[in-house]
C-alpha cells in the first residue's frame, strides 16, 4: 500500500486546532475539491495513525464524527468510503451556516490587513472559477 | 470502576513539611495514552511514585490494576512496566546481559520486540552500560520496561535525554503498542509537542491538585486567546468568567480565557461594541496560560 | 531457576567481585597443595589468606546488595527480593563450604579449632550486614572507615584467627547478636521502600538523591563531632574567602580551599586540649587499649595508612568540585599544584595527629623507654614517608581508567604493605633506608601521576 494517508492529509500537531478537527476539515475540503471522489475509500484508521504518527484514537474519532455527519459511510470488511448520495437532510441554509464563520474570518482578516473589499471579491471569484473547472 | 486502570482518590503527600500532593484525585481509563503535565517541582514524579507504590501517601487511596500499589501481587507486577526519570542499571553489565537479567523475572518475554528495538534504536549488545551516554541508557531502560508486554506502562519524563529522532521513534513505538493491544500508557513530560501527537487524555498538575483532566481536544476547545477590537477605548479589566490573563492597549485587548464558548464571544462583542477574533492555542501556550 | 543464575551472574560479572572470588578459590587450591607437600605452616597461612578474601567478598556482596535493594526494581519486578537475598546467602554458604572442605582435608595434619572457623564466618557475615545496613556507608568519607576496618582485620588476620583458635567455645552472645542483626536486615530488606527511613542512606542511585543524602549525613556527622561549632562561631566563609584566591603564591591560594569548606581550626584545638587527658585516661584504664597501643611497632597500618584514608575522606567533598574549579583562569599546572598542596597539608596534619596520639603519647604513657631509641623515631619517620608513598600510589591509581589496573595496583600495594609491616623487626638503619626509598618512590610516582593529569581530563577520577 502506498502511503495514501500522507497524500491526503497534512496535520500540524502544534496548531491550536485539534488534530481530529483538522482531519475532518481536510476530508471535507478534499471532497469539495473532488480530490476524494464519491465512493472512494479512505485510508484505514491504522494507516492514518501510523503514517502521520498520531494516536489512532484521534483518527478514529475524526472518522466516526464524519460518519455521524453523513459525510462518510462504513462498509464492513472494507473501511470508510465517501458517501455516494448528496448529503441528505442538509438544507441550503444549513450549508450556508457552515461556511459563514469562514467568511467572517476572511472579512476580519482583510480588515486587519487593510485589503479593499473589491480585491477580496476578485480573489474569491478566481478561486471559485478554479474549483468549478475541475 | 473496572474501566479505569489506575484510580487515585484524594491523595495527599508531603515532604519535610512541604505539601506536594494535596487531596489529588485522578482516574486513568484503560487503553488511553495519558499525559501528565506540570511545572518543575509540581509533584509529577511524586504522583507517579505513589501510583506505583514506591512512596506511601499520607492520606487517600490508590488502586493500580485493581491492586493496592503498596502490596502489589506478582501477577500485577507482570502487567506493569515503569521507566523512572534517570534509571541506574548496573554499570558493569552489557546491554544484552542487562536484558537477560530483567527478562528472567518475567514469565512472558517478547524476544522479537526487544531485539527489534535494540537494533532500531542503535544499541549494541556488547556495550557496557557504564560507558553509554544518558540517552542510550534511557533507551535501554525503556526497552527493559516493555519486554514483558505490560498492560500499564508508566514513564517519568521518558524522553528527557533523547534527541528529536529518538523521540520520534519513541512515539512511534508507543503508537504501535497502543494499536496492537490493550495497553495503557501514562507518562509525564514537558515536551508538549510529543503529547499533542500521541496523547488522547491530558492532566495538568498544579498546586498539588489536578487542574484539568480530560481529552486533549477538550482542553484545546476550552482555552482560547481572544482579541477584542472595540470602537471605544477599553477601560478597566475585562470581566469575563474564566479569564486567565488580560492585556489592554487603547481599543484593543488580548485576553486568554478558560471555558470558552460561542456565547462568551457574543457577550464580549455586545459589551464592547466591537469584534472578537478567536485564536486557537497549542498545548504549550495553553500550559503557559494555565500556569500564570 | 534462570532467575537465580542471572542474579548470581550480576555479582560475578562485577570485575572486583570476580577477582576476589578467583583469589579465594586460588588460595584454597594452593593451601591444599601446601598440605600435600606437608607444609602445614604455610597451609595455615593460606587459611588466613582465605579469610581475608572471604571478608572482602562479603564486603562486595554487601555493596552489591545495597544497589540491588535501593532500586525501584525491588518494588516493581515480580519475585525480586527473596531470590536476591537467597543468592547472596548461597554465595556466603559457598564460601563456608569451601572453607569447611578445606578444613576436612587438613584434619590430617593439624586442627583449626571450630571456634576459629565459626568466628571467621560470623565475622564475614557481620561485614556484609555492616555494609548493607550502615547507611552512612553510602557516603565516600565514611566508606573509608569501613575499608580501614577491613584492612585492619586483614592485616591482623593471623592474630585475629589465632585469638579465635585459643577460645574453646565461641562467645554465644556475639553470635546471637550477629545472627539477630542478620535476621533484622533480611526482614527490613524485604519491606524497604523509598519512604523507609534507611532508604536514602542505602546506596542511592540517582545522583541528585545521593548527593543530597551525602550532604545530609555528613552534616549530621559534622554536627555530632563538632559540638563547639556553636560556642566558637566560625568566621563566615565569605568574609575570609576574598583574601586568598588572588594571593601570589600557590601555597597561599591553596589555603582558600580550607576556608571555603567552612572549617574552623579553633574548635579543633579545643577538642585536642580536652581530648588528650581523656585519651590518656583511656589508655590506662582499659586493658584492651593497653595491649593495642603498648607496642607502637605493631600499629604500622594505623600510623601510615589511616591518615591517608582519613585525609581522603576529609577531602572527598572538595574533590567533587575539582572538575568545576578547573574552569578557573589559571593554567593546569598551577591548578593541580593548588589542589595538591591543600590535600598534602591535610595529610601531614592527620599524620602528625595520629603519630602524636597513637605513637608518642601512648608510648609515653605505656612504654616510655621506647622513646629514647633511635629505632623508634626512624620508625615514625618511616610511617610518614610510607604514608606519602601510599598517597602517591593512590593518586596514581585514581588516574587509571581501567578497573583491572586499579585492582592490580591495589593488590601490589597491599602486598608491599604486608611485607613492610615486618620491618619493625629490623634495625634503625634499614628502616631509615626504606623510609628514604619510599619517599623517593613517592616523589617519582607523584610526578608520573602529575604528568598523566596534565594530559588527561580531570573527569576521570575514582
Amino acid at each position: 500500500m502506498e502511503s495514501k494517508a500522507k497524500y491526503y492529509f497534512q496535520i500540524a500537531t502544534t496548531s491550536g486546532v485539534p488534530i481530529y478537527r483538522q482531519i475532518i476539515d481536510q476530508v471535507k475540503i478534499l471532497i469539495a475539491t473532488k480530490k476524494l471522489p464519491k465512493g472512494e475509500f479512505l485510508p484505514s484508521v491504522r494507516q492514518v495513525a501510523t503514517e502521520l504518527e498520531i494516536n489512532p484514537m484521534t483518527a478514529s474519532k475524526a472518522y466516526s464524527l464524519l460518519e455521524k455527519e453523513g459525510v462518510l459511510e462504513f462498509v464492513r470488511g472494507q473501511g470508510m468510503k465517501v458517501k455516494e448520495s448528496d448529503l441528505p437532510g442538509e438544507s441550503l441554509e444549513q450549508m450556508e451556516n457552515e461556511i459563514m464563520p469562514l467568511l467572517n474570518e476572511v472579512v476580519a482578516k482583510s480588515k486587519q490587513l487593510s485589503l479593499r473589499p473589491n480585491r477580496i471579491i476578485e480573489m474569491l471569484k478566481s478561486l471559485l472559477k478554479e474549483i468549478g473547472n475541475e | 470502576m473496572s474501566d479505569h486502570i489506575v484510580e487515585v482518590k484524594n491523595v495527599s503527600k508531603s515532604f519535610n513539611g512541604k505539601i506536594v500532593l494535596n487531596g489529588l484525585t485522578l482516574n486513568v481509563p484503560k487503553g488511553s495514552v495519558f499525559g501528565l503535565l506540570g511545572k518543575n517541582g509540581s509533584g509529577k514524579t511524586t504522583l507517579i511514585k505513589c501510583l506505583l507504590g514506591l512512596l506511601k501517601p499520607h492520606k487517600g487511596d490508590v488502586v493500580t490494576i485493581g491492586d493496592n500499589p503498596l502490596k502489589l501481587k506478582n501477577e500485577t507486577k507482570e502487567k506493569l512496566g515503569y521507566v523512572p526519570q534517570s534509571d541506574r542499571i548496573y554499570p558493569w553489565l552489557t546491554v544484552r546481559q542487562a536484558i537477560n537479567y530483567t527478562a528472567s523475572f518475567y514469565s512472558d518475554w517478547d524476544v522479537e520486540l526487544v531485539n527489534k528495538l535494540v537494533s532500531a534504536w542503535e544499541l549494541k549488545d556488547t556495550d557496557k552500560v557504564g560507558l553509554m551516554s544518558e540517552g542510550q541508557v534511557q533507551k535501554l531502560s525503556i526497552i527493559l520496561s516493555l519486554g514483558h508486554k505490560p498492560e500499564l506502562l508508566v514513564f517519568d519524563e521518558p524522553v528527557a535525554s533523547l534527541d528529536p529522532t529518538a523521540r520520534r521513534q519513541f512515539i512511534k513505538m508507543i503508537l504501535d503498542l497502543v494499536a496492537d493491544r490493550e495497553c495503557t500508557v501514562f507518562f509525564s513530560t514537558h515536551i508538549t509537542t510529543d503529547l499533542e501527537r500521541v496523547a488522547d487524555r491530558v492532566a495538568l498538575l498544579k498546586d498539588g491538585k489536578i487542574d484539568f483532566c480530560g481529552e486533549l481536544d477538550e482542553l484545546k476547545d476550552e482555552v482560547k486567546r481572544l482579541k477584542v477590537t472595540s470602537s471605544d477605548p477599553i477601560t478597566g479589566n475585562i470581566d469575563v468568567e474564566g479569564v486567565l490573563s488580560c492585556e489592554i492597549l487603547n481599543n484593543e485587548a488580548v485576553i486568554s480565557v478558560r471555558g470558552f464558548n460561542e456565547r462568551m464571544k457574543k457577550e464580549l462583542e455586545d459589551k464592547y461594541k466591537g469584534e472578537v477574533s478567536v485564536e486557537n492555542l497549542n498545548l504549550e501556550e495553553i500550559f503557559l496560560e494555565l500556569n500564570r | 531457576m534462570r532467575k537465580y543464575v542471572q542474579i548470581l551472574l550480576v555479582s560475578i560479572r562485577n570485575p572486583a567481585f570476580l577477582m576476589l572470588l578467583l583469589g579465594f578459590i586460588a588460595s584454597s587450591i594452593i593451601s591444599k597443595l601446601f598440605i600435600k607437600m606437608r607444609l602445614g605452616f604455610y597451609a595455615n597461612e593460606m587459611f588466613t589468606v582465605q579469610f581475608v578474601f572471604s571478608l572482602w567478598l562479603c564486603f562486595m556482596l554487601g555493596l552489591v546488595l545495597k544497589r540491588q535493594f535501593a532500586n525501584h526494581r525491588a518494588s516493581i519486578l515480580p519475585g525480586y527480593r527473596a531470590p536476591h537475598l537467597v543468592v547472596a546467602f548461597l554465595v556466603f554458604v559457598f564460601l563456608v563450604m569451601v572453607v569447611w572442605m578445606w578444613e576436612i582435608g587438613t584434619k590430617v595434619n593439624f586442627e583449626i579449632s571450630s571456634a576459629a572457623l565459626f568466628g571467621v564466618h560470623t565475622t564475614c557475615l557481620f561485614m556484609a550486614v555492616f555494609i548493607v545496613y550502615l547507611g552512612f556507608l553510602s557516603i565516600g568519607a565514611v566508606l573509608v572507615f569501613a575499608y580501614l576496618i577491613c584492612l585492619l582485620i586483614s592485616g591482623e588476620s593471623f592474630a585475629f584467627v589465632e585469638q579465635l583458635s585459643n577460645t574453646t567455645h565461641y562467645n554465644i552472645y556475639i553470635v546471637t547478636a550477629i545472627i539477630s542483626l542478620l535476621v533484622f536486615m533480611v526482614i527490613r530488606l524485604m519491606k524497604i521502600k523509598e519512604d523507609s527511613f534507611e532508604y536514602p542512606f542505602l546506596l542511592s542511585w540517582t545522583e541528585k538523591a545521593l548527593l543530597k543524602n551525602q550532604i545530609k549525613a555528613s552534616n549530621l556527622v559534622y554536627s555530632i563531632f563538632n559540638p563547639f561549632k556553636h560556642i566558637f562561631k566560625s568566621k563566615r566563609a565569605l568574609d575570609v574567602y576574598s583574601k586568598y584566591p588572588r594571593a601570589k603564591s600557590t601555597l597561599m591560594r591553596s589555603i582558600h580551599w580550607d576556608i571555603a569548606e567552612y572549617r574552623d581550626l579553633k574548635s579543633a584545638w579545643i577538642l585536642i586540649a580536652i581530648g588528650t587527658p581523656v585519651f590518656v585516661y583511656f589508655l590506662n584504664a582499659f586493658q584492651f587499649a593497653n595491649e593495642f597501643f603498648a607496642n607502637a611497632y605493631s600499629n604500622f597500618l594505623l600510623l601510615s595508612i589511616a591518615p591517608v584514608l582519613i585525609a581522603l575522606g576529609a577531602n572527598y567533598k572538595k574533590m567533587m568540585y575539582w572538575e568545576y574549579d578547573s574552569l578557573k583562569p589559571i593554567d593546569k599546572k598551577t591548578f593541580i599544584l593548588e589542589k595538591g598542596y591543600s590535600f598534602f597539608r591535610d595529610l601531614v596534619l592527620f599524620w602528625m595527629l595520629f603519630v602524636v596520639y597513637f605513637a608518642v603519647i601512648s608510648s609515653l604513657v605505656l612504654n616510655a623507654e621506647i622513646l629514647t631509641t633511635v629505632k623508634f623515631w626512624s620508625y615514625l619517620f618511616f610511617t610518614g614517608t610510607y604514608g606519602y608513598l601510599i598517597m602517591a600510589w593512590i593518586s596514581y591509581m585514581s588516574s587509571c581508567s581501567k578497573a583491572k589496573t586499579v585492582i592490580f595496583n591495589g593488590m601490589c600495594l597491599c602486598l608491599l604493605t604486608m611485607i613492610l609491616m615486618e620491618l619493625s623487626a629490623f634495625d634503625a638503619v634499614t628502616i631509615i633506608v626504606c623510609a628514604i626509598a619510599s619517599f623517593v618512590a613517592g616523589i617519582i610516582m607523584l610526578n608520573i601521576t602529575y604528568a598523566r593529569y596534565c594530559d588527561k581530563e580531570l573527569g576521570i577520577m575514582i
